[in-house]
């Protein structure tokens, strides 16, 4: 067998009629986009408070009430089963936010940046790769734990670990720690990159490209991004869809490495392989833009396919909140959290040290 | 009842191609001025 896919749970509802699979979606999609409304509505709440009454209401935008609401909600009550299903269409949400998005880029744009954000992720990428595996020998990680924490540091976190879980033949509890500690790391990304963000008075597009590179997550890196700015959100975007397109080219590397050594399934079909783990939804990302660059929208259909995208990041980052569960992440032990700590903070002054060199020279 | 982890839960369907999908057809429907404007 040349690929693996990851093999469904055997309660996976795959049995069950697609209409009741569907319907099964709507609890978990109704609370997502009921936290993420909310969020926006709260913002509109305060904004009028602030201006009509004179009420000090706090001065929080939409994407951070979304995000506390969503972490208040799924770590103060235990959700019913009922919402798991719906609740994972959170990645698409993320995705059509992303894909509409590329409405705001001119192809120019996106060459120019997407350039020199492959270049800056190539280099993040042999750095991070080298210190999570040096810092997994250091502290006597599990070796395939410490690939899939490499992996999911340097490329996209989750979805690059769910990608390399099949390709090389983890262990599920390696699995599930790596992410764990991906997501632990997320959330602290949340709030320490905005406030070093403002504390080095760093410009909307510097700090988008700093959070592209070093945040690992999609989600997190885009929550991250957007809570400096739009602009901030949209260039974070742009760099970590050029790292995310490199996940095939990782996860074949650390395939071939552990089927060399007998570990796991080896690779026939490379290109195969590649095009299989490539993020589809990049694809559709370019496409929008190159319309936009021709022309085929006007200013305001431009203007409304923006704010679409908006509105369907709305959803995604009550989804970030809410399955973010502070107990479950506490109890995955310390020493791959410590690695996981570690590692991104080299990687985040690393990249931080990258994004100023880059921008500099650009702006000379 | 189990803790909800979406982490742990597969969609029924690809993300990617119907974000894609869902992407064009509102791009369509905005080009065509059947939405003629999306606020925020």
């Amino acid at each position: 067998m040349s690929t693996r896919t990851i093999p469904l749970p055997l309660d996976t509802a795959r049995a069950r009629p697609l209409w009741r699979q569907l319907l099964a979606l709507i609890p978990g999609t109704a609370l997502l986009f009921g936290v993420g409304f909310a969020g926006k509505g709260i913002e509109t709440l305060g904004h009028y408070l602030r201006s009509t009454h004179h009420i000090a209401f706090p001065q929080v935008e939409y994407v951070l009430w979304a995000i506390l609401l969503g972490l208040a909600i799924g770590n103060a009550v235990r959700l019913p089963a009922l919402f798991r299903s719906g609740l994972a269409t959170y990645e698409l949400w993320l995705k059509l936010g992303i894909v509409l998005v590329g409405a705001k880029f001119v192809l120019g744009d996106l060459l120019h940046l997407g350039g020199l954000s492959l270049v800056l992720v190539a280099i993040e990428l042999v750095l991070s790769l080298s210190v999570m595996m040096l810092l997994g020998r250091v502290f006597k990680l599990r070796p395939k734990l410490t690939s899939l924490l490499a992996i999911g540091s340097s490329i996209c976190g989750v979805t690059a670990i769910m990608a390399a879980q099949g390709a090389i033949d983890s262990e599920e509890r390696d699995t599930s720690t790596a992410i764990a500690a991906i997501l632990t790391l997320g959330a602290i990304a949340l709030f320490a990159f905005p406030a070093i963000g403002h504390a080095l008075h760093m410009g909307q597009q510097s700090y988008g490209l700093w959070t592209g590179l070093a945040v690992d997550n999609t989600a997190e890196a885009t929550v991250t991004g957007a809570l400096y700015g739009d602009e901030a959100g949209r260039i974070a975007i742009l760099a970590k869809t050029a790292r995310s397109s490199f996940i095939g080219f990782v996860v074949l590397g650390y395939a071939v490495y552990w089927a060399s050594r007998g570990q796991a399934q080896h690779v026939e079909h490379k290109a195969l392989f590649l095009w299989q783990k490539f993020p589809k939804f990049i694809l559709g990302f370019v496409a929008i833009s190159i319309l936009a660059t021709a022309g085929f929208f006007s200013a305001s259909q431009l203007t409304s396919l923006g704010n679409l995208s908006k509105w369907a990041f709305l959803p995604a980052f009550a989804g970030v909140g809410l399955r973010t569960n502070v107990r479950d992440l506490i109890h995955q032990g310390w020493r791959p959290i410590l690695v996981g700590v570690l590692g991104e903070i080299f990687l985040a002054a690393v990249t931080l040290g990258l994004v100023f060199f880059a921008t500099h020279g650009a702006t000379r | 009842m189990d803790p909800v982890s979406p982490e742990s839960e597969k969609l029924v369907f690809n993300a990617d191609t119907v974000a894609i999908l869902i992407a064009f057809a509102l791009g369509a429907l905005i080009r065509l001025n059947l939405i003629p404007h999306i606020g925020w």
